[in-house]
């Protein structure tokens, strides 16, 4: 029996209020709400995605001058044959007229695979500011604990939003460098082949980034805030330096075992983020 | 509808509104008959746990003191002996006095309080003799 | 179906060599309003974070709306958790983190939403980081209750809060579990608050529960009692050791019937003088002193 004067049709405990939410609310599903989860990736990501548009909008305006600088270059100084050694062994299957023009479109892919991830690496539980993931972990990580949500998902959420993130930029400066190119003024069919070397190109650039992303995650997982800015910094240096030209040689031209061993290393990567994450307390 | 009920005392909270119902019902504030606040509204508005409301109205079913009734609420007994408002009302300037007698005298709070169980034991067992 | 919201048992935890939990147990009722009180280290965020699923204890259990075992995603619809830090997202306004937060529960109440929004004054197109600690507290709490969880579990919850927001979100608490019957257990350093509207209290001091029970049980349990040495010169009895002690006058809080007391200790030279209804405080200052 209850005091309260409203007629009740809930579940009534002892006590007389009613006990549990059942009656009220909907059955739940165990559906997983994709939609929410990748929203909030969104709002973490929303900043650097910004930024990195503007970078890539600059490398897309920089690109038909870059290519008529180093052609010019070049000619001048006939280096040409050197930076055809540089850039790998792909070259020497490509007509010359070409050569300039992917070149220099491999060395901007290589930009990118060396500066998204600073931007946009993460797990979820670490995010980047517009410094990257040299920023401390932040409290609110406790919110995103909070949710109904594991955190593998999370943490492989996240890493696909980051290479959506990844696949738009890559796929904007290929059709800006196209673009680009159009301008010059070329033959349709000598677009149409410098397109073909570039499209491949692009795509093992994309593999390169996957996984710099992942590993640079890992990075965050693992090492607490200080440690993590220090390797970061330190392998961004490493990469633009040391590991320049295996990276150019990578986009320019892996063989299908190269691809497959970076592919098998990027999802072994996340893969130990997620169980790093699931173990770790917070 | 204002009870006064204090969380700081250490008497529990239940009680207090027990009497402070009762107290309403003496005085005549309310009748027999009258319906009492829903719970809900009663544990909002003065920041109860309704549990601790629900007690409270189960207490004074218990009592004899109201009448529950189901899907209509809670409801004033009929025939509840108690003292005429007007007596309860000169009773409290009686016991103003006394109390403002006995602070001059020294006593605290607890002590008037415990003078008064105490007294009032002593009476009970001469009226029993 | 247990008749208990929270169930935790012997939990140990050790950090830094220290006993942060110390076989820590204690229950919640279903539909009860529980205090969680304690000094400062006493393992309240510790407990409540393993029970939560964010850190884990070296051994014991803990059993959450009946459900044994760690906390689970399935089980994170049905409970909401306002942590100690109140930071929200800084990449994110007021406004975004309730609607992020909407879609991740089916029986997220739309109407309280609107509701709270105007209640709490939450300013929706301000930037997380712009909140002020109060209007943060306030968010943390909309998010919380929007849920349509049967269990709120609530760290600090009026910490900042001014008196005015304190009482509203005090009414809200109240209100919530007089329509939904929702269980609430919150951690506070105010005794006061839960003087006001916990049903049930928990009490811990290093890394285990000292006190337990309904706060009716306990404000009829204890009492202060005062003593009184026969001489001055007498030992204190080892019953009475740590009371404070004032000339010939013994002061402290017990748990014991006066009366079986007061028949103890005659023959140690011990009056018992009064016994009166101890506060919360008392209570909790006698058993942290110890």
């Amino acid at each position: 029996m209850s005091p309260d004067s409203r007629a009740h049709s809930r579940p009534v405990g002892a006590h007389g209020l009613p006990v549990g939410a059942h009656g009220l609310q909907p059955v739940r599903g165990e559906t997983t709400p994709l939609a929410a989860i990748f929203y909030r990736h969104w709002l973490e990501l929303r900043r650097p995605v910004v930024v990195l548009l503007v970078a890539a909008a600059l490398m897309s305006l920089l690109f038909p001058w870059a290519v008529h600088g180093v052609s010019s270059y070049l000619a001048e100084t006939g280096n040409l044959a050197r930076e055809v050694r540089n850039v790998g062994p792909a070259v020497e299957r490509m007509p010359r007229s070409l050569v300039v023009a992917w070149a220099v479109h491999v060395q901007f892919l290589v930009l990118v695979t060396v500066l998204v991830p600073l931007f946009v690496a993460g797990t979820g539980l670490s995010h980047p500011s517009p410094s990257g993931p040299l920023s401390p972990r932040h409290p609110s990580l406790l919110f995103t604990l909070s949710l109904p949500l594991s955190r593998a998902t999370l943490v492989a959420t996240r890493f696909a939003a980051a290479l959506v993130v990844a696949m738009t930029l890559v796929i904007l400066l290929l059709l800006m460098h196209v673009l680009g190119m159009l301008v010059v003024g070329p033959p349709v069919t000598l677009l149409a082949a410098q397109v073909a070397t570039m499209v491949p190109s692009a795509l093992r650039g994309l593999i390169a980034i996957a996984l710099a992303l992942a590993s640079l995650g890992l990075v965050t997982v693992i090492l607490r805030e200080f440690w993590a800015g220090m390797v970061t910094a330190l392998g961004t240096l490493a990469a633009l330096h040391w590991w320049w030209t295996s990276i150019t040689h990578f986009i320019a031209g892996a063989t299908v075992g190269q691809i497959a061993a970076a592919l098998a290393g990027t999802v072994a990567i996340v893969a130990a983020s997620i169980a790093l994450a699931r173990a770790k307390e917070y | 509808m204002i009870f006064r009920i204090n969380p700081h005392s250490g008497v529990p909270m239940y009680l207090q509104l027990v009497a402070q119902v009762r107290h309403a019902v003496e005085t005549g504030a309310l009748r027999p008959g009258d319906q009492l606040p829903a719970l809900r509204k009663v544990a909002e508005d003065m920041v109860m746990n309704p549990n601790t409301v629900a007690k409270a109205y189960r207490e004074m079913e218990h009592a004899g003191l109201i009448v529950l009734r189901q899907g209509a609420g809670a409801f004033v007994a009929q025939g509840q002996a108690h003292a005429e408002p007007r007596a309860v009302q000169k009773g409290r300037t009686v016991v103003r006095r006394a109390v403002e007698a006995l602070r001059d005298l020294g006593l605290d709070e607890g002590a008037i309080r415990r003078l008064v169980d105490t007294t009032l034991a002593e009476i009970h067992e001469e009226a029993k003799r | 179906m247990t008749d208990a919201a929270i169930r935790v048992r012997e939990l140990r935890k050790t950090y830094d060599g220290r006993a942060v939990l110390d076989r820590m147990s204690f229950d919640v009722p279903r539909g009860s309003i529980c205090g969680l009180v304690g000094p400062n280290g006493a393992g309240k965020t510790t407990t409540l974070r393993v029970l939560m699923g964010f850190a884990s204890a070296e051994t014991g259990s803990t059993a959450v709306l009946g459900v044994d075992g760690p906390m689970t995603p399935a089980l994170l619809q049905r409970v909401a958790f306002v942590p100690e830090a109140k930071d929200l997202y800084p990449f994110a306004r007021a406004g975004e983190m309730i609607r992020l937060t909407r879609g991740f529960y089916a029986a997220w109440d739309h109407a309280l939403e609107a509701a709270l929004v105007g209640e709490l004054e939450i300013p929706l197109r301000t930037w997380c980081t712009k909140l002020s600690k109060g209007t943060l507290a306030r968010l943390w709490l909309l998010l919380a209750l929007c849920r349509g969880a049967e269990l709120l579990i609530l760290d600090e919850p009026t910490d900042g809060l001014d008196p005015v927001a304190l009482d509203r979100v005090q009414r809200l608490l109240v209100r919530q579990v007089a329509d939904r019957g929702v269980t609430v257990l919150f951690s506070t350093h105010q005794l006061g608050e839960v003087e006001q509207i916990a049903d049930h209290l928990v009490m811990v001091h290093r890394g285990r529960c000292v006190v337990e029970g309904s706060l009716d049980d306990i404000r009829q349990r204890y009492r202060v009692v005062r003593c009184l040495l026969d001489d001055e010169r007498n030992d204190v009895p080892a019953a009475l050791e740590g009371w404070r002690r004032d000339g010939r006058f013994l002061t402290g809080v017990s748990s014991d019937d006066p009366t079986e007391m007061a028949e103890r200790l005659v023959s140690s030279g011990v009056q018992v003088l009064d016994a009166q209804p101890a506060s919360l405080k008392d209570v909790f200052l006698d058993h942290v002193a110890r």
